[in-house]
């Protein structure tokens, strides 16, 4: 059940980034905090789980941003294959990588968002803007350390057995019989 | 059926069941990438989603204007002293103004010109902002059940803002006119030179205006009524930068936006009673 609880943390600090972050002045810069999450569900839990959350993040990001639909799905979930395809023959996860992984999958992720509207509206291709993108892996790179662990520790709940009684309805019967 | 084979079948079935989900989904997102209207699902889910925005954007709005009040008094003695010079230079105007509206309403009767109607229109507040580098759009907290319909123009009192995108039935998103996918016709108000404004970030690329045309910085661009979704004569901004290259017909001009996007709160939204918009977007 801890799904739906990641579910509603992403749809919070979408909420956030959408409604509270743009009071923040531009020179202080408005961190995206959703992709740290993103990044974190990517190499943090198994292919299903992952894919489901990050398809689901995906479809509500293209209502509140944006203008082509299906744009964030389809990025999120070839960004998710990607990293947890790497993340089995590397680690990917530990604490020094961290910070690079984010930054590249930044990176890609822009990429991967500017050459799909250049394919899908070829007659207004969005600048690219490098000054605000560095500026933003700036912010990610500060922030990550301190929200994955801020995740992990989340995450780590799951396991609690207080945080189970509060989601998970008790199971009947014999489990173990299959 | 074998004991055995019933059992397999029975494992499988949540992972078929999965599959089968997952390649619904898929085909749904593919199916829908590119478009740019909101599906049923999702303008529940941005009703749904706005009503959090609303109530977070309502908390942000007491601590912001609680804030603002208090550094508004910082420099009220100066400010004050600055607006009753001011105050004294308009009403020296505003009597110029009125003698000048008086003779335009003798000289309409003698002409027999119709009286126009203002379109109505509604205020709105922000409660959305995208949060992506990319793009350039809003959510506000008016929609379908408050007339508010796709390609409806957004305004504010020092100009152009953008159009209306999608609704839902409590919120609409709007679409900025400094994003790279909006584009406005207007004409440069000096010379009646006819263009159209496409969204550069924080600035408009005018395009098409022939390299005859007298075109110089500071120059004012207006809305030019063509296309019938911004009324005319509408301020859209300043000319910034001009360049005539020695290649091609046409000029490179750059528009500074009469309005500050960064401090929108409140927009104007004009309503119609067809709106043209659709067209546009089909």
């Amino acid at each position: 059940m801890f799904v739906v609880t990641f579910f509603l943390l992403g749809l919070a600090l979408l909420i956030t980034q959408t409604t509270l972050f743009s009071v923040i002045p531009d020179w202080l810069g408005r961190p995206d905090l959703l992709f740290i999450f993103i990044v974190f569900i990517t190499v943090r839990l198994d292919a299903i789980k992952g894919a489901i959350l990050v398809l689901m993040l995906g479809l509500i990001m293209d209502i509140f941003s944006g203008i082509f639909m299906g744009l964030y799905p389809v990025t999120n979930l070839l960004l998710f294959f990607i990293v947890h395809l790497f993340s089995r023959r590397f680690i990917l996860s530990d604490l020094p990588h961290q910070i690079p992984l984010v930054l590249t999958c930044y990176l890609f992720f822009n990429t991967m968002i500017f050459v799909s509207t250049a394919m899908l509206a070829p007659e207004n291709i969005l600048p690219w803007n490098w000054k605000a993108i560095f500026f933003q892996m700036l912010l990610l790179s500060i922030l990550t350390l301190p929200f994955f662990s801020l995740y992990d520790f989340l995450l780590s709940l799951r396991n609690s057995p207080a945080f189970f009684r509060l989601f998970i309805r008790p199971q009947r019967g014999n489990r173990f019989r299959e | 059926m074998p004991r055995k084979k019933k059992q397999k079948l029975r494992q499988l079935r949540p992972y078929i069941l999965f599959g089968v989900t997952l390649t619904a989904i898929l085909i749904l997102i593919v199916s829908t990438v590119g478009r740019q209207e909101l599906n049923t699902p999702q303008k529940l889910t941005l009703d749904l989603v706005g009503r959090g925005q609303l109530i977070l954007k309502t908390v942000s709005n007491v601590f912001t204007g609680t804030w603002g009040k208090y550094v508004a008094l910082w420099d009220v003695r100066e400010e004050n002293i600055e607006l009753r010079k001011e105050l004294d230079t308009l009403k020296i105007v505003t009597v110029e103004y009125r003698e000048a509206m008086a003779t335009n309403v003798r000289l309409s009767k003698l002409l027999r010109l119709k009286d126009s109607l203002p379109p109505p229109t509604i205020t709105a507040q922000i409660i959305g902002r995208d949060p992506s580098l990319w793009f350039r759009t809003v959510i506000i907290d008016q929609g379908r059940k408050d007339g508010v319909e796709k390609g409806m123009p957004i305004i504010t009192a020092e100009g152009i803002v953008g159009q209306i995108l999608d609704t839902s039935p409590t919120f609409s998103k709007v679409l900025l006119a400094n994003d790279p996918n909006s584009a406005i016709d207007v004409i440069i108000q000096k010379n009646r030179s006819q263009g159209i404004i496409k969204g550069v970030g924080d600035a408009y690329e005018l395009l098409y205006i022939l390299k005859n045309a007298d075109v110089e910085k500071g120059d004012v661009v207006v809305t030019s009524g063509m296309g019938g979704i911004f009324p005319k004569g509408l301020p859209v901004g300043t000319v910034s930068w001009v360049m005539k290259s020695k290649r091609g017909m046409f000029q490179k001009i750059k528009i500074t936006p009469a309005v500050d996007f960064s401090k929108l709160e409140h927009l104007i939204i004009v309503l119609k009673e067809k709106s043209l918009a659709e067209d546009t977007f089909k």
